[in-house]
């Protein structure tokens, strides 16, 4: 943990820090917050992007990173800060996940601590902070040790009762990393979902049928329980511009690395080359190599581990660049760009290296295994860690931190404007004057907004008169007819632009209340999400004093009745 | 000679810890072995317990009847399936059942052990925490919608939000962009009434080039305007500069203040108070 704080510390030092991202995280954290205190508990509209116009950003990024720090920003601290406090959680949960999972692996503690350091002061995952600022990779990386060690324990453990409440404990967390990131909550899916494999086979054939179900439920709850997020982000992501994140220069079959790039402390695209795993690999091969001429029972653990961490680094050569060819593996390309896959890797290296020491060192008196692992975190964190732990300041007098802010400086946070709808070709390219933008036979008496909430009076002077609105259409806008003539409802539509528009059927005055609420699939990825909870819950109760039955599984496992 | 209670507990701690260890290493027949032998040290400590429990009528006897026994006077719930469980030779299908049940009555003798002071401590520790996290609770909810919200039609600066209008402070102000005539929304998280609204005037410290002139206070109640007002300030001063308008209403969602028309460069307020 102090590791953990101390990799974290240049960090505080700092207002903000200057890596790829440079403001994004900071600009979406305000809006996230913003939309809180008007009211939405999961936002997914960015009321002011786009001078605002809004963006549908939330529906497509992961909520978790925005979630914490926005709800700390709506309550107490800037958005500087309550990211800041995120990523302390991040690097902590890293440190302690790992700790946790080769403690889970080698029943060794010296082992566990030179795991945790090894990957804390893995260059990739300093370099997510520092040099790219990616925060919702850097801290769903940081939940990946927890999820395997969760799963691991879930497979190993005797008891019934403590298996139940690790599975439960397992999907949560799973769900949790789902909802971090896009690319890597799938990705870290997949690798999972490789590390459990031989678990479920060696349990199905010694018929441990329950253990079965426990681990195939618990992984196939964790995508269900983060429904909420997923559900609305693949069911839209056709209409809006997604396609664009790759192609150009986001197209993952551009972005290989040379073998040697994974050795060289600089390349010519990262002076400082945080993709450097090579001294890692490198020194986790030979541990894995040396534990296998001293100890080979127990070293040979080491080596699923290194098999898996060297298809991820195959993944990245551009030997596998047909991997990542459009039209080919479904999902794949939206990777962008493939050295992602470092992250774990790195997380393989770091445990293959503490169980090759582990099993070399097995018979060596506790003082010097101690020793040894104190000596082998020093040197990890003086010659890796430290060219990767700082940052550069980044001046935060013109980052704006309030709407009216955001929307003069027409901000949309993506690169390639990639969660606009498809109906609007082109982005907005100024500040509307008004929500209102032009009315066809009807008069404006009011207009309020407070972030995607607002309120209008419109007089209809024709029948079928229609208000344009300076707001992207997208599925979840609503609108509620307060008053209206003779119990006529406004009907909301799109323009040829994709933006809203108010047709108001009758003559007379309307006052509405316009919200981007729930859209069907958000609706339908809350009920998966709240019937994937009950089903945990029921789980973590079932066999407890609240459900002390046990219920008949004896059809499956084929006993009598 | 049966060892004391706790001492029991320990022994059977140890064999079901042996057990696991041995199950992580796939050795499956002897974690069962060592889970079984928990079973037997957990039945004979409850045997032993039970010094006046005599078995059920009609039934012999023995350790496993009067633990029987003594479990059902300490409240267990699981006493059939127990017996189940130890009249029944496990295959390795159903070892999960009886490895359930031993890990039921372990942590049943574990909880039976704790004196009810401790055990009444702990419930005590439970609400303190329960109270303490309902208080954050609040806490976040109010600061989350329990507090008036200000947004602006534009911001001359980062550095001159809205909420500096609201914040309590002279020394914060709103600013309007150069040369732009705006307004200010303040919005509550439920209907209030409203007396009287005081305006101070923005100067902008240090170059005193910024304040409102004109101003319009309007109150709604929802879609409704209750209650309209104009001002003027006089002109801009370094210190505070108070103008009070008649603003009487109920229900007020929210107020907005419109700038008209400005001093110098641009418009702006350094605090606006709702009385």
């Amino acid at each position: 943990m102090a590791v953990a704080i101390g990799l974290w510390m240049p960090l505080a030092r700092l207002s903000w820090f200057l890596g790829h991202e440079q403001a994004s995280y900071v600009l979406r954290t305000v809006e996230w917050g913003l939309e809180m205190r008007a009211g939405e508990l999961y936002p997914r509209w960015c009321p002011d992007f786009y001078g605002g116009y809004g963006s549908p950003f939330f529906v497509f990024h992961s909520p978790l990173v925005y979630a914490l720090a926005g709800t700390l920003h709506a309550t107490l601290l800037d958005p500087f800060w309550s990211l800041k406090i995120v990523l302390l959680l991040g690097s902590l949960v890293a440190g302690v996940g790992t700790y946790a999972l080769v403690f889970g692996e080698t029943r060794d503690r010296d082992s566990a601590l030179r795991g945790a350091v090894a990957y804390l002061a893995a260059p990739y995952r300093l370099g997510d902070l520092y040099d790219r600022g990616d925060l919702g990779e850097f801290v769903c990386i940081a939940l990946l040790p927890v999820v395997i060690a969760l799963y691991r324990a879930v497979a190993r453990e005797a008891l019934p009762r403590r298996a139940q409440r690790l599975a439960v404990a397992a999907a949560a967390a799973h769900a949790v990393l789902i909802v971090t990131h896009p690319v890597l909550g799938l990705w870290g899916t997949l690798v999972i979902g490789l590390i459990v494999l031989p678990s479920v086979v060696r349990l199905a054939r010694r018929r441990s049928l329950h253990r079965v179900l426990l681990l195939v439920g618990a992984m196939a709850c964790a995508p269900g329980l983060a429904g909420l997020y997923v559900v609305p982000a693949l069911a839209y992501r056709g209409i809006t511009h997604t396609a664009l994140m790759v192609t150009g220069p986001y197209n993952p079959q551009d972005h290989w690395l040379s073998f040697d790039a994974l050795f060289s402390r600089s390349t010519p695209a990262f002076p400082r080359n945080f993709m450097q795993i090579g001294p890692l690999l490198t020194v986790a091969l030979g541990a894995a190599l040396l534990g296998l001429a001293f100890n080979p029972r127990r070293a040979w653990r080491a080596f699923p581990w290194l098999g898996l961490c060297a298809a991820l680094v195959f993944l990245v050569l551009p030997q596998a660049s047909a991997f990542w060819a459009p039209h080919g593996v479904p999902l794949a390309p939206f990777i962008q760009f493939p050295w992602r896959l470092l992250g774990p890797a790195a997380l393989m290296g770091s445990v293959v290296l503490a169980i090759g020491a582990a099993a070399a060192w097995e018979r060596a008196s506790d003082a010097s295994r101690s020793g040894i692992a104190i000596l082998g975190a020093a040197t990890l964190l003086f010659l890796v860690a430290w060219p990767y732990a700082s940052a550069k300041e980044m001046p935060i007098d013109k980052i704006p931190l309030d709407a009216a802010s955001i929307r003069q400086g027409m901000i949309s946070t993506a690169a390639a404007d990639e969660y606009l709808p498809l109906e609007t070709r082109v982005p907005p390219s100024e500040p509307p004057r008004d929500l209102v933008t032009q009315a066809d036979g009807a008069a404006v008496e009011y207009t309020n907004s407070w972030g995607s909430h607002h309120l209008l009076t419109l007089r209809a002077q024709r029948e079928g008169a229609t208000v344009g609105l300076a707001l992207l259409g997208f599925p979840g806008w609503t609108v509620k007819t307060v008053t209206g003539p003779s119990g006529a409802e406004a009907k909301l539509e799109m323009d040829d632009h994709g933006l809203l528009r108010l047709r108001l059927p009758t003559l007379g005055q309307y006052q509405l209340r316009l919200w981007f609420g729930m859209s069907r699939a958000a609706a339908l990825g809350l009920s998966l999400s709240l019937l994937t909870l009950l089903t945990l819950v029921l789980a973590l109760v079932h066999g407890s004093r609240p459900w002390p039955w046990r219920l008949q599984v004896k059809v499956l496992t084929g006993s009598p009745p | 000679m049966i060892p004391p209670f706790p001492q029991t507990i320990l022994r059977a701690r140890r064999a079901l810890d042996s057990g696991r260890a041995l199950y992580r290493e796939n050795l499956v027949p002897e974690c069962h072995t060592h889970l079984a032998s928990a079973l037997s040290i957990l039945m004979a400590a409850w045997s032993a317990q039970a010094v006046e429990a005599t078995s059920p009528a009609g039934e012999p006897d023995t350790e496993a009847n009067r633990a029987m026994a003594a479990l059902e006077r300490a409240g267990y719930p699981g006493v059939e399936r127990l017996r189940a469980v130890l009249e029944t030779s496990p295959t390795s299908t159903d070892l999960d059942m009886t490895w359930g049940e031993i890990e039921r009555l372990y942590r049943f003798s574990i909880r039976s052990l704790d004196p009810p002071a401790r055990r009444r401590q702990i419930h005590l520790m439970a609400a303190i925490a329960a109270g303490l996290a309902l208080v954050l609770l609040v806490l976040v909810l109010w600061r989350l919608w329990g507090r008036p919200v200000a947004t602006a039609s534009a911001v001359y600066s980062p550095h001159h939000p809205a909420a500096n209008a609201i914040d309590g402070l002279l020394a914060t102000e709103w600013l309007l962009p150069d040369e732009t005539t705006g307004w200010l929304q303040i919005t509550y998280s439920s209907p209030r009434v409203v007396h009287a609204v005081r305006l101070m005037n923005a100067h902008n410290i240090h170059f005193q080039d910024r304040g409102a002139e004109n101003v319009r206070v309007t109150a709604y109640c929802e879609h409704r305007a209750v209650a309209s007002a104009e001002g003027r300030f006089a002109e801009i001063v370094a210190g505070p500069s108070p103008l009070d308008l008649n603003v009487n209403a109920d229900c007020v969602t929210h107020l907005r203040v419109e700038v008209l028309s400005y001093f110098k460069t641009g418009g702006g307020l350094a605090e606006v108070q709702i009385r």
